[in-house]
This record gives structure tokens, C-alpha cells and sequence, in this order.
């Protein structure tokens, strides 16, 4: 008797070329994404040395690569909240800005911002802050659809998302003058994380991505139906609130370094699925997806070069692909 | 394994479903539950496999409590095949048998044997689907594929609502067909709610006749597919006939009552 | 009529409801007064019919409050009757104005206008924000234009929604401090510092809107049977879907315009509305729903502009609040029946 993770052993191979692919694919995301930051060529070579020595070196290495970082691991958490998501909730249109946890987070960090809880520059505060607003988000989802379709449920969580979005606003009227600040969590934006900021959060995200990795079995029984989860041995309800843990806590992450980064984990796992993936392939494919749209944002930004203060942020570049997408599935329905 | 339900009663909210049912399954027994829509008999599946708990009563399996065993427990001990399994996007057989082997997880629900995930494929006949996405399937295939799942789950019972619903009559014998020599395979217990009588007469060893939430009748099929149980139970005026290739009756059914 | 066909005694059955109209006209009329006269100067009802002429207070309130009440009155009501058609034409209680990509297409119109410095006065924004929204819902429409099913309308909306808004935050990312102030109402929705011109401008666009609206009725009952009975009475559902939606973006666009988006007027009006007569048809819910709207935000507004007097809070905001605990309220109520 043998046992493994992996399909069949005759599945190994292709096991091993999918790690290889995923890998490849990575690199080649970050090298592009290196590449425009508009640092030259040589610093960014430089690095492999491993010490950043050189002014230019020093920026890639305090501002490129975090920045590099943060989108990966956002794209990545997202990928997989998506995934956990749209399998307990049976619906391919949950994703964590469609069920109040992504807004709810967001409010989360603008509402300790605001009231002064945790200064701006800390990433645990930002965390417990996003932890707090995202339980609060998919509670007030919860409580709306509780004991409804849960083909409703997008639906609602539209509708507790407007709400969220209210609160957020209501929150922006109270101090009008910290808007600028807040804009950067309400557009989802993956500039100015430092190594700081990463160092707490990349434990979070790998962790949480872990943990919903060896979820897997659990999110698989669960999927086609309660009676199906029942009958192979899982309390439905338990394993709803363990996924639904999970996808919260790496919404949360994501948010307290990016904010509210649309569409990624709505379109990833739809990806990750169709390539006949699971939990991990939904973090490649999420974080593939965020560093390319971050690239994108840049190029963007160069293109305007300069009559923009943020820069193009990359949330507005995964809102409008994001939005595409679903207008092509509004179509097909 | 045996099934014992002992004076079960189940109401929903107040209205009472099942009303005082004994009924005793011997290991390896191949029993039919029978009755016309709502008299309790999916209920009575429901209950066995631990999904309800009933208002008074007892159910053993194997001689234990349903009661004291946990959720995990009582899957290594019965599979279920509800009526419908819903669409899951992209899911492939290979991917559902697997879940079959979940009540059997190690630690962290990480590890899965696959030997008899692939045990199961082949004595369900779906070794060749094993990497086609469920979806793309016709209704026959996917209950056999459903079968393997129920096999690679490696429990004693095997408890079935409604196998042949929503399929063509070469695929009802077909399933029924697999479900005879699974369970000659593995020495499994069947209990099968079943829609048509003479499927049930040919299947089954026994047929249980539920009506209004009592156990109506209860033995072989030929003491207990009757005019009188076509008359009392469906309502239904006919005739039962002897079919002497399998030598088990068959009902020819006239009018409604 | 329709209880005494189903059997009920008339007057137990019509006591509460033949009370409303009165109750709603009273607190209109309540509210407008209101309206008029509390905040700084306080005005007395009095003074309101006679006043004395070139004081503050007949300032105040002829070129303030006048105005401001009546676009209060009817953008409320554009509004409520906007939802109802929404609803009634997606056939969902969650089709709100707010998903159509209208409201957040007149707000990125006008912070387009402010951020970028374009060559247009200020008192043109108004306009430029109805253009927005106009251009929005076409958005929406044209991307709903082979959508099937309502479900699907709704989707496209929520998504031309979000890329507008995303946009809009993109623009707003490059606005200096100044320019925030000016554009908070687009996203809150307020009816501070209407006056006479903006009024002016805003009126002609409801009266071209209430033909329309009456025109919708017949279709309104006929999408109402669902998608396959209508369609099984004439293959012309999807067209009378798109123009009901755009009468009703008419009517959201020539709100927000001027005053930003008044969130969840336009969804709690006719939910109300549906609830006061559930045995009436859209005839009946129309006038109820562009009553209560006009109630709704009239009454926000007065609290918006006391509450937290001297300094106002925005209007949306207090429209958010009572629309969404109605909300939640009724549609719980409703799950449970």
C-alpha cells in the first residue's frame, strides 16, 4: 500500500513538470516585472550576487523587490481565498470582493487608520485591523443570505459590499483630510511595501496558504453538496467555518499589504481549475496574475509619466480586466 | 455488517414522518424499500446513514449505537449514494473516487492511499473515465462512476435512494447489474430505495413496503408483491404474475384506485 | 379590489392602508416645512408666508432652502421611482441604481473635469455629471445588449459598476487636497449649495422623464411574468427590458448630476412601497415609490444638515444608514415568510 498526495505514481511525472512549469512561469513574471521598474539592467543583475551594493542596486533591492514580493504573495493569498471560497460556497462568483471579507477588511484598516489604533506604517496593526473588518465583512454576507440560495449569495455580498463601501465612505467623512492616504487601500495598490511590511505579512500568507493546502480534502468533499460532505465523513458546518477561516485570514493578509485588490481571487481559481488544478495551482496562477498586472501598472505609469502622484495603481488595472471578464460571463448566463 | 432500527420514530417539525419502525438487515442482505412519494422511505435512508437524528428510537450498525459513533466513524462504515450529486465545475472521476478514501484520512486529511481508489475504478467498469471531467458523462456512467465512490470508500453497507431515477431502462439494469456484483465483490449490505416494483422483485432478496410511516410489509418478494399491496399501498388496481426465467413476480398494473 | 376578491373583509383588510396616503402626505408636508425653516437662521412658519422683503432670512431661504427642498423632493422621487423600475424590470429587489454604473459614471465625469482642470466652469459640472451617467448606463446597457436573463443584466451592471469605479478612484488618486472637497459629494452624495441655477438646470430633465415613465408601465407588467412567459407572449422582453432600464438611467442621471449618489433611496422606496400594497400592481408602486423617496431623502437631508449642526454630514450617508437596517429588516421578514 502506498501512499500519496499525488494522483497515481504514473501521475508524478506530470506532477513534476506542472512544479517545473509553475516555477518557470514565475521567474519569468518577476524578471518582467524587474525589468520595467525602470531601474537599469545592471542593478538589477547586480543583485545576483547577493549584496546590494551601488545606489541603484539599493533601490531595487529596498523598493523593486519588495514591491516584486508584495504582489506575488497578495496575488497568491487572493488566488487561494478565491479558490476556498467558490468551493464552500458552491458558487463560481464567490471571491473575496463579492462576499464582504475583501471591503470588510479594507474598512477594517481605513477604520483603525482613522481612529488612530495602529500607525500607518504597522504591518500587524494593518493585519488585525483586516482580520477584524474581513470577519465583519463575510459576517454581515452571512447574515444577509443566511438560510438562502446560495447561488444568492453574490448577490448579497454585492449588497454587503455597497454597505462596507458606505461605512468606508462615512469613515472618509469624518476625516476628509486623510483621504489621500486612504486611497492607496481603496484602489489596492502593491507600491511602497517595504521589507518591514512583508517580513510579518509573507509568514501570514504562507501559513494560511499551507493550511488551506492541507484543507484540500476537505474543500473537495464539500464541494457538490452538505449530504455528500455528511456522508464521507465531514460535518458540513465544521467545515464550512474551518474553509471560510481560512479565506478570511488570507483575505486578510492580502489586504493589510495591498488593499482591496479586485478580481484576482475571482478569476485565478476559475483559471486554476480549468487547468485541472487545486489549491497551489491557484496561488501560481493568482500570483502570476497580480505580478503581470503590477507590470502592467507600471508601464502604464511610465506612459504618463509623471502626472500621476501614485503612479497607476495596480487595483485599477485588475478592476477593469476583472470587470471584463464578468461582463463576458453576465453574457453567457 | 447488519442494520437493526429499533421503534424509530422522526417527525418533521410537526408533521410525523416515520411512525414506530423495526426492521432488522442481516449482513450482505439485499433489501428493497418500496412505497408511494412522501410515505418515509428516503427519510428512513436519511436516518440510517446518521444525516438525521430521529425523535425516539435506536439504530445499530454492526451491533453500535449510531449514536456514539462520530460523523467520520460511521462513513468507514456506510456509503450513501443520495439521489443527485450537484455539478461541481471541472471535476474529474478520478478526483471524486478519491474522496472516497476521506473517512479513511491520516492526520491533517493529507494522505490517500490511491490502490484501492484504483481497486474501485475497475470493479465499477470506470477505469477508462478515470481522467474524463464528471460533467461530460451521461447519466448512466456518472452512477457507476458514483458506485466507485461508494466502493473506494471500503465500508460494510451500501445505502442507495432512488439509483435508477432520471435513467434509461438499459441503464437501470445496468446499475442494478453492478450493484448486485459489487456487493457479491465486497459482501456488502444493500439497502436500496427503489421506485419500480419489478426492479425491486428481480433485485432484491427482500422488499420492506413502507406506508404511512410503518413497515406495511416485510419478507420476499413473492409473499410480498401482492394485489394487496398494489391495492393498499399505490393504490393502484393489478395483477401480480409469475416470471418463470427468474422465477419472481411482476406486477401488470390495470387502473388507479 | 383585490381583497374582497380573495375574501377579506374589506375594512380590516383596508383600515392601514387607506391611512397611509395621509400619513405620508403629512409627513411630506411636514418634512418640507422643516426643511424651510430649522437650521441657522431659524425661520418661523409665519415669516415663511410673509416675509420681510431683503432680510437674511428671506434669502436664506428663497435662494438656500427653497431650492434644496424641491431638488430634495424630486430627485427623491426620480430616484425611488428609478428603483422600482430597476427592480421591477430585473425582477430583483437588489437591482439598485447604484449597480448600473450610472451613479459612478456621473462621478467620474465630474472628477475627470475637476482633476484634469478642464476648460468648464464649475457651474457646467452638473451637466458634465449627467453626461457621466448617461454614458454609464449606456456603458451598461451596451454590454447588456445580448445579456439573456436578468441575473445577467445585473451582473454586467455590478461590473461596469466596479470598472468605473475603479477608474474614478485612479482619477481621484492624482487630485490635490482641494480638489477632494470638491468632489467628496460625488461619492457620498449631498445637496449642500444647490441654488436657483442648478435647479433651473435639473428640472427639464424630470419633466421630459414622467411621459417616459408612464410609457414603461405596460412593459413593466409584462416583464413581471418572467422571462419565458413574456417571451412565449412576443420575442421583444430583452428591448423593453433596455428601455425601461434607460428611462430609469434618465432619471438616476439627472440626480446625481447635480447631488452625487443618493445611495439606497432607490431601493428601499420601492421595497417599502411593494410592502404598504403587496396586492397592488406597478401602477399603485410608482407614486407610492417616488412618495416615499422623496420622504426618504428629505428627511436625510434635514438630518444631514442638523445632526452634527454647524458642520454637515453627507446626505448619502444617512440614506445608506436607513436603507440598509430597513433593508436587512425587510428582506429577513420577507425570507422568513
Amino acid at each position: 500500500m502506498t501512499l500519496t498526495t499525488g494522483p497515481a505514481p504514473a501521475g508524478r511525472t506530470a506532477g513534476l513538470s506542472r512544479i517545473a512549469t509553475a516555477a518557470v512561469l514565475l521567474a519569468m513574471v518577476a524578471a518582467l516585472h524587474l525589468l520595467v521598474s525602470g531601474q537599469p539592467l545592471g542593478a538589477i543583475a547586480g543583485l545576483l550576487d547577493g549584496t546590494a551594493d551601488g545606489q541603484a542596486e539599493k533601490i531595487v533591492w529596498e523598493l523593486g523587490v519588495p514591491r516584486l514580493l508584495t504582489a506575488l504573495l497578495t496575488g497568491a493569498a487572493l488566488g487561494v481565498s478565491g479558490y476556498v471560497l467558490q468551493a464552500t460556497l458552491r458558487n463560481s462568483l464567490a471571491a473575496p470582493e463579492f462576499s464582504g471579507v475583501n471591503p470588510g477588511a479594507v474598512l477594517g484598516i481605513l477604520g483603525g487608520l482613522t481612529l488612530g489604533l495602529f500607525p500607518a506604517d504597522s504591518a500587524a496593526g494593518a493585519l488585525l485591523a483586516a482580520l477584524a473588518g474581513g470577519a465583519l465583512g463575510g459576517g454581515v454576507t452571512w447574515l444577509l443570505s443566511a438560510g438562502r440560495d446560495p447561488a444568492n449569495l453574490v448577490v448579497h455580498g454585492l449588497l454587503g459590499s455597497a454597505l462596507l463601501a458606505g461605512l468606508t465612505t462615512m469613515l472618509l467623512a469624518y476625516q476628509p483630510s486623510k483621504f489621500g492616504n486612504a486611497l492607496r487601500w481603496l484602489i489596492g495598490s502593491v507600491e511602497g511595501r517595504v521589507w518591514e511590511h512583508l517580513a510579518f505579512a509573507s509568514w501570514w500568507i504562507a501559513g494560511g496558504i499551507a493550511l488551506a493546502w492541507a484543507c484540500s480534502g476537505l474543500l473537495a468533499v464539500l464541494a457538490p453538496s452538505d449530504d455528500h460532505a455528511a456522508s464521507l465523513g465531514l460535518h458540513p458546518a465544521l467545515g464550512r467555518a474551518i474553509a471560510l477561516t481560512v479565506a478570511i485570514a488570507l483575505t486578510a493578509g492580502a489586504a493589510s499589504l495591498a488593499g482591496a485588490i479586485a478580481f484576482v481571487g475571482l478569476v485565478a481559481p476559475h483559471v486554476a481549475r480549468r487547468l485541472g488544478g487545486r489549491v497551489l495551482t491557484a496561488a501560481v496562477v493568482g500570483a502570476v496574475a497580480l505580478a503581470g498586472a503590477d507590470s502592467l501598472a507600471q508601464l502604464a505609469g511610465h506612459l504618463l509619466n509623471g502626472t500621476h502622484r501614485l503612479g497607476v495603481p495596480t487595483g485599477v488595472i485588475t478592476a477593469l480586466a476583472g470587470s471584463a471578464v464578468l461582463i463576458r460571463l453576465g453574457r453567457s448566463q | 455488517m447488519s442494520v437493526m432500527v429499533q421503534d424509530l420514530h422522526f417527525s418533521y417539525a410537526t408533521r410525523p414522518v416515520l411512525a414506530g419502525i423495526d426492521l432488522t438487515v442481516e449482513a450482505c442482505e439485499f433489501v428493497a424499500l418500496v412505497g408511494v412519494n412522501g410515505c418515509g422511505k428516503s427519510t428512513l435512508l436519511r436516518l440510517i446513514a446518521g444525516l438525521l437524528k430521529p425523535s425516539s428510537g435506536r439504530i445499530l450498525l454492526g451491533g453500535t449505537d449510531l449514536a456514539s459513533l462520530s460523523r467520520r466513524q460511521v462513513a468507514q462504515r456506510l456509503a450513501v449514494l443520495h439521489q443527485t450529486l450537484p455539478p461541481v465545475p471541472a471535476l474529474t472521476v478520478r478526483e471524486l473516487v478519491r474522496q472516497g478514501r476521506y473517512p479513511h484520512r491520516g492526520p491533517l486529511g493529507l494522505l490517500w492511499e490511491s490502490d484501492s481508489m484504483d481497486e474501485a475504478l475497475e470493479l465499477a467498469g470506470v477505469a477508462h473515465l478515470a481522467d474524463r471531467v464528471l460533467d461530460t458523462l451521461s447519466g448512466g456512467e456518472r452512477q457507476r462512476v458514483r458506485l466507485a465512490l461508494a466502493v473506494a470508500q471500503d465500508t460494510g453497507i451500501l445505502l442507495l435512494d432512488e439509483p435508477t431515477a432520471h435513467l434509461d431502462i438499459r441503464h437501470q439494469l445496468e446499475v442494478l447489474e453492478l450493484v448486485r456484483s459489487l456487493r457479491e465483490a465486497r459482501a456488502l449490505t444493500v439497502v436500496t430505495v427503489l421506485h419500480e416494483l419489478d426492479h425491486a422483485a428481480r433485485f432484491a432478496e427482500r422488499i420492506v413496503a413502507l406506508h404511512e410511516g410503518r413497515v406495511w410489509a416485510d419478507g420476499k418478494p413473492t409473499d410480498v408483491i401482492t394485489p394487496q399491496l398494489l391495492a393498499d399501498v399505490f393504490g393502484v388496481a393489478g395483477r401480480v404474475v409469475m416470471d418463470n426465467l427468474h422465477g419472481t413476480p411482476r406486477c401488470l398494473l390495470d387502473a388507479a384506485l | 379590489m383585490r381583497a374582497v376578491l380573495d375574501g377579506r373583509p374589506a375594512d380590516t383588510a383596508g383600515r392601514p392602508f387607506t391611512l397611509a396616503p395621509w400619513v405620508a402626505g403629512l409627513g411630506l408636508a411636514a418634512v418640507t416645512l422643516a426643511g424651510l425653516c430649522l437650521g441657522t437662521p431659524f425661520v418661523s412658519p409665519q415669516d415663511l408666508l410673509s416675509p420681510a422683503p431683503d432680510s437674511i432670512a428671506q434669502i436664506v431661504v428663497w435662494e438656500l432652502r427653497v431650492p434644496r427642498v424641491l431638488i430634495g423632493l424630486l430627485g427623491g422621487a426620480a430616484i425611488g421611482t428609478a428603483g422600482l423600475l430597476l427592480q421591477e424590470s430585473l425582477r430583483n429587489p437588489l437591482a439598485v441604481p447604484e449597480m448600473l454604473g450610472v451613479s459612478t459614471g456621473a462621478a467620474l465625469a465630474v472628477s475627470v473635469c475637476v482633476v484634469w482642470t478642464l476648460p468648464l466652469s464649475p457651474s457646467l459640472y452638473p451637466l458634465a455629471g449627467l453626461l457621466g451617467a448617461a454614458l454609464g448606463g449606456l456603458a451598461t446597457l451596451g454590454a447588456a445588449r445580448s445579456g439573456r436573463s436578468a441575473g445577467g443584466v445585473l451582473l454586467i451592471g455590478a461590473a461596469v459598476s466596479t470598472g468605473i469605479q475603479a477608474l474614478l478612484l485612479a482619477v481621484m488618486a492624482t487630485a490635490d487636497r482641494l480638489q477632494y472637497d470638491m468632489l467628496f459629494r460625488y461619492l457620498v452624495g449631498s445637496l449642500s449649495g444647490l441654488m436657483w441655477e442648478q435647479t433651473a438646470r435639473t428640472l427639464p430633465w424630470f419633466a421630459v422623464a414622467i411621459p417616459l415613465v408612464v410609457l414603461c408601465v405596460p412593459a413593466l407588467a409584462l416583464l413581471r411574468l418572467g422571462d419565458d412567459a413574456a417571451a412565449s407572449l412576443g420575442s421583444r422582453v430583452n428591448r423593453a427590458r433596455l428601455g425601461v432600464l434607460a428611462v430609469a438611467t434618465l432619471l438616476i442621471g439627472a440626480v446625481t448630476g447635480p447631488c452625487g449618489p443618493i445611495a439606497w433611496v432607490g431601493f428601499l422606496a420601492p421595497v417599502v412601497a411593494r410592502r404598504l400594497r403587496p396586492h397592488a400592481g406597478v401602477r399603485s408602486w410608482l407614486p407610492w415609490s417616488a412618495a416615499l423617496g422623496a420622504l426618504v431623502t428629505l428627511t436625510a437631508d434635514v438630518a444631514a444638515r442638523l445632526a452634527f449642526a454647524p458642520v454637515e454630514t453627507p446626505l448619502g450617508a444617512w440614506t445608506a444608514l436607513a436603507g440598509v437596517l430597513a433593508g436587512a429588516v425587510l428582506l429577513r421578514k420577507r425570507a422568513s415568510t
